[in-house]
Formats: C-alpha cells, structure tokens, sequence
C-alpha cells in the first residue's frame, strides 16, 4: 500500500518537473509571436517605452469644463487618488543632504545656493561619483546637499470637484492608464504599404504553386512506380540526385533565364519555374509503389485508360501523401524570399509578394516597429489560421516524411 | 487462322500509307529544323551569351532525329512510330508554350494577380465549405449525415471557387487571349501546334501501333513518356537547364548580359591564399604578401592573405552559424522530444505551439526577433536584467545590470542571429524526433524496465541507438539548410547586409551581393559552386559517419 503511494508521487513529480519544462519552452516559442501581436496594438510613445511593457497601454483622460487633461495617481493626505494634471507647475530639484543621504529635499531652483559661488563650485566624491555641492536653508539651519534629479512640481485637481487642486512632484506621480488596443495601426500599415495586395499575390502565388506541383508529382510518380519506359531508372537516379543540389546554384542561372524570356518583376517567375519539382515526384512515387498491384490490373483488364486508373484509384489513395505535399509546399512557397528578392527586382509593388513587402516595410517604418509588426502580424496570419484548421496534415505529415 | 492471314496485306497497306506519310512529314520538317538551325547560327538576336551556339545545337539535334524518324519510319520499324511521337510531342508542346506566350498568358497572370486581389475575399466561402464538410467529421455513427455534410460542403467550395473564377473575369481574359491570335507569329505557332499535333495523333492511334505491330509494352512506355513529360520538361528548362547554364556562367565574367569564357579564373580568385611570415607581429601585410592579396589572419608572425578576403569571411561566418544552430536546435529538441513521447496528457497541445515558429518563416520572425535584440527598448536586455535582479537577490552576488549591443556589434551580430534561427528550427526538430521516438516498439522499454534499468541509462543504451536514422535525417537537414543560410542575416542587418564589420556575412549573401549588387554574375556563379560542393562534402561525412555508426 504504502510503495504505490509512493509511487504515486514519484509519477506526480516527474508529471509537474515534465510539464515545467513543456510550459517553460512553450512560453518561449510564442513569446516573440505574443510580442508581435501586441506591439502591433500599440500606440507610437508606447512602443519607446523603457523598460519595454508586453500589453498595449494608453494614458488615460479626463475632461473638465470642456477641456482634456491627462489623468494621474497621486498620493494625498486621502492616500492615493486620482487625479487630473492641469499644469505641468514650477521646476523642481530634488536634493539629498551629504551628510544623510536618506533626507530628501524638494526645492525650487532658486532656493538652492552654490557652495563656493556658480564660477567655481565645490564638489565631493560621494557614492564614487563627483557631485556638485549645493546649500538650502531647512528650519532656520543651513544644509549642505547635492543634487539627485529634477522634476516639475505638477498641479493635480479632483476631477469630481476641480476647485481642489494638489501640488506634487510629477516624478512621484504616476499616470493612469488604461487596456487600449490600436487596432487603427493596420489601417495605417495598408495606406503606408501594399500588405493587402501583396497578400492576395503570396495567396495566389502559393495556389498556382501547390496545384502544379501536386499535379506534375502525382503523374510523374505514378510514371516512375508503375510504368515501365526505356531509360526509367536512370532518369530516376538523376532525379533523385537533384534533391541534394541547393537552390543557391540555380539563383544566377535562372534569373538570366528570365531575363532572357522577360519574365522579370512578372507573377509568372513566381509561379511557372516552380510547380516542378523533383523532391514532390520522389515522395509520390514512393507512395504509389507500396499500393498493391492487383487494385489496378482489375482496372486494366477492364481496358480503363492509365489516366483513369491514377483518378479513381490512385489518387483517392493517396489523400494523406498529397496533403503531405501540399502542406510543405505551401509552406515553402508562401514563405520564399530569396527567389522573389532576386526577380521583383525593379520596384514593381504590385507583384510583390509579403516576404518582399515586409522587408521594405521594414525600412520605410524603421521608426514605428507597431506598424512593423502589424504587417508581419498580417504576413503571420494566415498560415497560422491555416495552421490551426489543418494541424493535422502539417505535424503528421512532416513527421512521417522525416522518418522514411 | 485464315482471318488473320487474309487481314495481314490490309494492316501492312495501312502501315505503308501511314509510313509514307509520317515519313514525308519528318523529312519536310527535317529541313525545316535544319533552314532553322542555320538561321540561329547567323542571326544576331541570339548573341546572348552561350545561346547562339547551344539553341543551335538543340535545333540541330531535332533535325537529325527527324532524320532517324523518317527513316526508321520506311522500314517500318516500330522504334521510328516511337521517334516521331517524341519529337512530334516536343515539338508541339514547344509551339504551344511558344503560342501562349505569344497570346500573353504569362504576362496575363500579373492581370489575374491585380483582380484576385479584389476578389480573393471570395475565398472565405471556401474556408466555410471546408469548416462545413469538417463539421460531418463528427458524426462517425452516422455514415448518411456525414456524407451530406461532406457534400454540401464539397459544393459550397466548387460554389465559392466558380463565382470566383467568373469574378475575376475569366471567359472574358480567354477570349481576349483569342483576339492575340491576329499577330503573324501566334498565327504560324497555332498552325505548327496544329500539324505537329496531328500527326502525333494519327500515329498514337492504337490503328496506327497495331499497324507498327507495337506491343503493350510500348503503349506503356508511351504512357510513361507522357506522363512524365510535363515533370520532366520543367526539370529540363527550370532545373537541369539552369543548372549546366550557370557551370557554364562559373567560368565567365558575365555581368548578367555579356559574358566572356575566362576558364577557371574565378575559382583560382575565389581558392587563392597565400601564407607569409613577418619578421615581427606588427608588420604591415602589404609588405610580405604578393600584390593582388589581401591579409585575412595572422597567427604570431604568421600571415594569411587571400586574394578573396570577404569570401574567407562569409565561409567561416557559416561555417560557425551552421555548427551553433545545429547544436543548439538538435539537442534540446531531443530533449523535448523524450518529454513530450512520455504519453502525458496535452502532448499533441504542445507539439503544435512548438511548430508555430516553423509557419511563420524566417522573414517574419527576424522582423520581429530584430526589435527583441534592440539593446534600449528589446526585452532580450530586459529579461537578462531582471533575471540578474533576481540572482543578486542570493547572498554574496553582485551583477551589473548588462546593456547587451547584440545585432550592433561585431562581437554579438552573429550569436544573435545563430540564437534565433536555433530558436525557429527547434520545434521542427522536436516534431522529428517525436516521430522518430513514436517509431521505438514500446516493448522494448518495457524489457529494460523490467530487467532494472535507469531512464538515463535506457535513454542511452537504447534511445540514442534507435533514434540513430532519425538524428542523422535531423542533423542533415539542418545542416544542409543553415549552410545556405541568407534571409536571417539580410533582414536583421541592414540592407546589403553582413552587419557589423562583415561580421554577418553568410556564404549565400555574400554570392547574392556579388550578382545582384555589383553583378559579376560569373563570379557569383563559381561561388555558389564551391558552396555547393562544400554542402555536398559535408553530407557526404554525415554519411560515412552514419554508415560506420549504424555498423556499431
């Protein structure tokens, strides 16, 4: 009885110490995505913050008489209130006194005398930094003190009763603020660059691309698992050889190409070169080759076309290897940059595609990472939502091509 | 018996007639391709680079095979009915691509581009009929409603597809396609496609293959032909085209429109170094190199120089990014990998969040990691901070609040992009191995539990072992990708990029600044062949290496 407790709480242990670790990572991996989305919301003075804050914050107002003044906490006699500032007031020091640093002292500028005259003050070595010295009259006595910060000493009013007004240092008093997403951001992202269209270009780019290329790879490896022609094997051997060759040796070359056959700044280099593929044909083919014979020589002693054969017994078939396809091709197409960088070349906005636009945007907003971040929340969208519907596909998918 | 012998003359008049004909046909076009051979070799047009002699060639090559057709036709022989489908094949789809150019469909797709992009809202009735057909999942014990849910949502798509499709206007944009057919050249394209056509089907006829007395076999391989004809014409004009295209670019100095054969210049520029000694460490490179060279390192009073200075740079920069990133996103994603397989609940939970940075893509995560890294407002600096608070919270510690440059400076560019891309690659590892984990029998395990074995030692004796085909498919890939690693350093270093004194400068990025920047095209082509046998070296290695572990 008492070992399987034990046992028990062993097993409830290594649960929590797994689930510390699982949680630890996952916060780790989104927290960049959580960063964009709320960033995205926010307004420009609070994107400079510092310290930075995750969660898109705006200050709060308040309108007196018609007027709109900023709201603030502040602590009066009645603890902390809030309050509205209506005068930013008179500059204020701050100053702590040399011999106890824990007195603070709050003093209009004037109110405090150089030691030793303006020209050629004194100065001491306190905390290992060089101070200038100051003097202030406090009860009659005079103290020596030095300088901590300056600040204004704001007037705050009751909103409920504006006559009461308060004097304090706006240092301490802290603004109110409030929840406050800018979902406007995303407007002012599509007047400032062309994220729509070139969403829209990515989506149909990534279509057309998908569509091809499940479609050559499902003939092409139906022709290399079932029929026999001349020179099959060998031209298989090459294709499979081509998967190794990166597609940095092909950039040179094939934008020659399309300058030659002035498809440059065009949609169609975007598309055509690319819904071939011999990667997609090897997976293919290794799918139909471990379908049984004998469901297609009933077909064929029927005298159906090959064509047919591959519709209505192949493909049905194959649903899960050609989501496999088309979820690493979507995945591949949506995202590319090399290739579009190299071929929208000439400023042509309106084939960019995002990839390109977000990089642009990025320099154009170089100042305002919100409106940065919501054209890369736009870019992130989609595929996530995509994601989200067909996770299925994506993790399994991926999964077991990368046994086999 | 006697039927087949009394029809035997009639098949063999068949085949005589059709032999003639496709005979006299390739002979026509035989001295077509030749007149067209000609006439490439003396026009100017084709002055581009090696395009002259190599269409030449090509069109050359065609008239010869027609040659052979017509010939093997007269015999006949069932191989020239074989010839002729081939070349009749290529040749009209040759015209067909040739017309539909010429009719504007490939410009035509930055017009469909323009109206899907005021319809592509449309497509949110598509995601209804997939959420539609989705919903019927649930009701497995229902086979009929299933099926009526799967239907209707079937037609809500096509719906949605063929609204689409009228939206964008797209009878209208194929009659005005038509209208193209007025120009001279898409007039004689459409007559080529249609003679080329033609008589590719009057030999494709099963009339025309009993008359070659071609068996099933060659109806099979026909079909093999033709099925991987679209696939293989793509790989021949996009990928093994392009590919001998820029060997050829690597020994030229082509700027992208003229090229001149310089044989191996570029590779001997690109490989050259030179090693020196100084008479003191402080000697000034100059005076100890050859001229032309550059000093790329000194070891005590000896001096490297290379005539490729920023090339040495960028290999070794992605050289150190490829090793790091491996590292860093394999073993963790090992790591989690084993957590995640211990069957606890919310598993598949996980596995998705730690897939998202794999969606996203690398431009949109570096976009965003970029204002992580910023060393004022970033809550990279932020986050180390309060963790320091933290820690000087123990007896005795004392840290400085750190104030970290990371994509600034020289000495941090390169760890914060290696930081990031571990971070992006490490769910898409974990997923791998997860599956990789899921294929151990779980038997096993309960074998070595029962004989007493540790976690530590059962992950290490059998785990590790198991997993061997599975971290060498992981540790392949993610080689292979890092070592072209160029979008990374191009977003988070500004424009052209390589950051901070070179100190970001990928192999990659360094060959896209050569082309497209300052357009030795040539040049670059040579580098992305080094870069590419330097890939291919290193997974060679990997293999050997798992050969040797796998014989263990």
């Amino acid at each position: 009885m008492r070992k399987s407790q034990s046992y028990r709480v062993q097993k409830l242990l290594t649960y929590a110490s797994a689930y510390l670790v699982l949680i630890g990572f996952g916060l780790l991996i989104l927290f960049p995505f959580l960063f964009m989305v709320f960033t995205s919301l926010k307004l420009p003075t609070d994107v400079f913050r510092s310290p930075p804050r995750l969660l898109p914050m705006s200050p709060q107002t308040v309108t007196i008489d018609g007027q709109q003044f900023p709201l603030y906490m502040v602590e009066t006699e009645r603890g902390s209130e809030r309050l509205a500032k209506i005068d930013r007031g008179a500059p204020v020091v701050i100053l702590a006194s040399v011999d106890d640093p824990r007195q603070i002292f709050e003093r209009a500028p004037r109110e405090a005398k150089p030691v030793g005259g303006f020209a050629n003050q004194e100065t001491a070595l306190i905390d290992g930094q060089e101070r200038k010295l100051w003097e202030i009259e406090e009860q009659g006595r005079i103290l020596r003190v030095y300088e901590l910060s300056r600040g204004n000493r704001g007037v705050f009013a009751d909103p409920a009763d504006p006559a009461r007004t308060f004097e304090a240092s706006l240092n301490e008093a802290r603004p109110v603020e409030r929840f406050d997403p800018q979902t406007g951001n995303y407007r002012r992202v599509l007047e400032l660059q062309n994220i729509d269209r070139s969403l829209t270009n990515t989506m149909l780019v990534t279509i057309l691309v998908v569509l091809g290329q499940v479609t050559t790879s499902v003939l092409g490896g139906y022709a290399f698992a079932r029929l026999n022609f001349p020179g099959r094997d060998s031209l298989f051997l090459v294709y499979l050889g081509t998967i190794m060759i990166p597609f940095v040796v092909l950039i040179i070359p094939m934008y020659q190409l399309m300058v030659i056959i002035g498809w440059v700044d065009r949609i169609a280099a975007l598309t055509l070169p690319w819904i071939f593929t011999a990667y997609g044909t090897f997976l293919m083919r290794q799918f139909f080759i471990s379908i049984p014979r004998d469901l297609e020589e009933a077909a064929l002693m029927d005298g159906a076309s090959r064509l047919r054969i591959l519709w209505q017994v192949f493909v049905p078939l194959a649903g899960p290897a050609i989501a496999t396809q088309a979820t690493f091709t979507f995945l591949y197409a949506w995202n590319s940059f090399v290739w579009p960088l190299v071929v929208i070349n000439t400023g042509n906005y309106s084939n960019q595609v995002l990839t390109l636009s977000l990089m642009v945007l990025q320099g154009r907003a170089a100042d305002s990472p919100n409106l940065v971040m919501a054209g890369t929340t736009i870019a992130v969208a989609l595929p996530l939502l995509i994601f989200v519907l067909a996770q299925r596909y994506f993790v399994e998918g991926i999964a077991t091509t990368g046994i086999k | 018996m006697a039927t087949t012998t009394a029809r035997r003359p009639a098949v063999a008049g068949n085949a005589t007639l059709l032999a003639r004909l496709g005979a006299a046909w390739h002979a026509l076009l035989a001295v077509g391709l030749a007149l067209g051979a000609w006439s490439v070799s003396q026009a100017d047009w084709a002055q581009r680079d090696g395009l002259r002699p190599l269409a030449t060639a090509l069109i050359g090559l065609g008239a010869v095979w027609s040659v052979a057709a017509a010939a093997l036709l007269l015999r006949p022989d069932r191989r020239g009915r074989l010839l002729s489908l081939g070349l009749n094949y290529v040749l009209s789809v040759g015209c067909l691509l040739a017309l539909l150019g010429t009719l504007g469909l490939y410009s035509g797709l930055d017009i469909v581009a323009s109206r899907f992009y005021r319809w592509a809202w449309l497509l949110i009735g598509v995601l209804a009929g997939y959420l539609i057909a989705s919903i019927g999942d649930r009701y497995l014990h229902a086979p009929r409603t299933q099926a009526a849910y799967h239907r209707a949502g079937r037609w809500v798509m096509l719906g949605t597809i063929a609204v689409l499709l009228l939206a964008m206007g797209l009878p209208q944009g194929l009659i005005g396609l038509l209208a193209g057919l007025r120009q001279l050249t898409a007039l004689a394209l459409l007559a080529g496609l249609l003679l080329c056509g033609t008589a590719f089907w009057l030999l494709w006829r099963p009339q025309a293959a009993r008359a070659f007395g071609a068996g099933s076999r060659d109806a099979e391989a026909l079909n093999g032909y033709l099925f991987i004809g679209p696939n293989l014409l793509g790989f021949l004009l996009f990928f093994a085209g392009p590919l001998l295209f820029s060997l050829w670019l690597s020994l030229t100095n082509s700027d992208g429109f003229r090229a001149e054969f310089v044989g191996l210049r570029n590779y001997v520029n690109i490989f050259s170094l030179e090693f020196a000694g100084l008479e003191h460490s402080g000697q000034r490179a100059s005076e100890v190199l050859s001229p032309g060279f550059v000093e790329l390192n000194r070891f005590g009073t000896t001096i490297i120089g290379a005539k490729d200075r920023l090339f040495w740079i960028a290999l070794w920069n992605t050289v150190v990014y490829c090793f790091w990133v491996t590292l860093l996103s394999v073993v963790p994603a090992l790591l989690i990998a084993t957590i995640l397989n211990s069957k606890i609940p919310g598993m598949t939970f996980f596995r998705a969040i730690y897939f998202i940075p794999s969606i996203a893509g690398v431009v949109g995560v570096a976009v965003i990691w970029k204002w992580l890294y910023n060393s004022n407002i970033g809550f990279l600096n932020y986050g180390i901070n309060q963790l320091i608070g933290v820690i000087n919270l123990l007896p005795g510690v004392a840290l400085d609040p750190v104030n970290i440059p990371w994509l600034a400076s020289q000495q941090t560019a390169l760890a914060s992009i290696i930081i990031m891309a571990a971070w992006q690659l490490l769910g898409f590892n974990t997923i791998l191995f997860l599956a990789g984990l899921q294929g151990i029998p779980n038997d096993v395990y309960e074998a070595a539990t029962i004989d007493g074995a540790s976690t530590w030692q059962r992950f290490r004796t059998m785990t590790l072992p198991l997993l061997a085909p599975t971290t060498f498919f992981v540790v392949t890939t993610t080689l292979i990708t890092t070592l072209q690693v160029f979008s990374e350093p191009f977003v988070m270093t500004p424009p052209p990029g390589g950051g901070p004194n070179n100190a970001t400068l990928t192999a990659v990025l360094y060959l896209y600044q050569k082309g497209f920047n300052r357009f030795e095209q040539g040049y670059a082509a040579a580098v992305a062949w080094v870069l590419f046998l330097f890939i291919f070296a290193v997974t060679l290695v990997q293999f050997r290496l798992q050969r040797r572990y796998g014989e263990m």
